[in-house]
């Protein structure tokens, strides 16, 4: 249940990110996430629907780009894509190894949205007001 | 408008983490940061291991619990420091919440601090606490297969535990296979097998501890 810990970060950093861009309202969040990190993509994407709510992410969407495992055999230096933790070297069958890919849980990158839209949207909230 | 951000999601902690890591160090506070399901038997394994210790190091503890300080009671009937931390309903530690913990104990005091995360095999083993090392702790009634499902705490672990082995007559819990296991995820770490209750094997734990101490 880390996820819903996790996402409060990233909602976080997603937040300051829109508010120092003008408060420009957060389009979509995306991840790259490796999977040795044990992510439950559900309650991923559900603790975001539950964190977004009355913020600048209020309709953002969650994307995530998954990571597949990759090691290199600390024997033979063999580079390989192993299917779980249990790593068994194709060239020597030796079970040690160092995880090169798979280890990220990254904010990659976050999708505001445009300027021109988002004026348009005040507008259309102060003509609303005056009526 | 796409902003670039590629940031690690648990930089904060991890920034924490290296903080403490670096207080302890500066104190020589040497730091173990032990894990396992709820009941595997943390709290008594540190109750049993105090007598052999005290005599050559100064000893102190936090414990996390999502809720109550029964364990910290626990653990204060022996005389030693300890700090509880209530992670209201949290399923693991964090970096801050130790390093505001550290704040409780003359650090100059102390040799060996154990951290007791919250019983839990998965959430714990993502959240770096600036410890020296890593112990996993598994009990023969949760079944041989846990290394297999649970792997990370596995992978990672220094050290791991073997507890209650006092009950093994009583179940189908297959030793090798759970030793197996463990040579596939981790080559390297010990795997200790010791029963609390009798006593068993505890002298193997002091001997690491004792060790690991000194390195
Ligand atoms: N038979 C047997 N029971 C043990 C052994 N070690 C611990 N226990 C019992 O297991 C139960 C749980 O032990 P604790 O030390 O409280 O377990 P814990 O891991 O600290 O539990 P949480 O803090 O709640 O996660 C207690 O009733 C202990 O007496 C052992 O070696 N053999
Ligand atoms: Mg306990
Ligand atoms: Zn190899």
């Amino acid at each position: 249940m880390h996820e819903l810990g996790l996402i409060r970060n990233v909602l976080e950093r997603a937040l300051e990110i829109a508010e120092a861009h003008g408060s420009l309202p957060v389009e979509s969040v995306h991840l790259r996430v490796g999977d040795y990190q044990n992510i439950v993509p559900e309650l991923f994407s559900f603790a975001f629907e539950a964190a977004r709510v009355d913020t600048l992410a209020a309709d953002a969407t969650l994307t995530w780009e998954s990571v597949p495992l990759k090691v290199q055999c600390d024997n033979c230096k063999t580079l390989y894509m192993p299917e779980s933790l249990i790593w068994n070297c194709l060239t020597c069958a030796s079970n040690a190894a160092t995880l090169v890919e798979g280890n990220e849980l990254v904010l990659d990158h976050v999708v505001l949205q445009e300027p021109e839209t988002a004026v348009a949207d005040t507008q259309g909230a102060s003509v609303w007001k005056s009526r | 408008m796409e902003i670039p951000v590629v940031e690690k999601v648990l930089k904060l902690n991890d920034d924490i983490a290296a903080g403490v890591r670096k207080r302890l160090l500066a104190h020589h506070v040497c730091t173990l940061n032990i894990i396992s399901a709820p009941g595997s038997g943390k709290t008594t394994l540190l109750e049993r291991s105090f007598g052999e210790l005290r005599e050559d190091l100064n000893l102190a503890v936090i414990e996390g619990d999502p809720d109550t300080t029964l364990d910290a009671e626990r653990i204060a009937k022996h005389n030693i420091p300890v700090v509880q931390i209530e992670t209201a309903g949290g399923c693991h530690l964090e970096a801050n919440l130790v390093d505001n913990a550290l704040n409780n104990f003359d650090l100059d005091a102390v040799d060996l601090l154990f951290i007791e995360n919250v019983g839990n095999l998965v959430c714990p083993c993502s959240f770096d606490l600036g410890e020296t090392c890593r112990v996993g702790i598994v009990s023969t009634p949760e079944g041989h297969d846990k290394p297999a499902k649970y792997p990370r705490l596995f992978k990672e672990a220094d050290v791991i535990i073997l507890n209650k082995i006092d009950l093994l007559p009583y179940l189908n819990f297959d030793v090798n296979v759970f030793r197996e296991y463990i040579a596939q995820l981790n080559p390297a770490a010990p795997v200790l097998e010791l029963s609390c209750t009798t006593g068993e094997g505890l002298d193997q734990w002091i001997a690491w501890l004792k060790n690991m101490v000194k390195t």
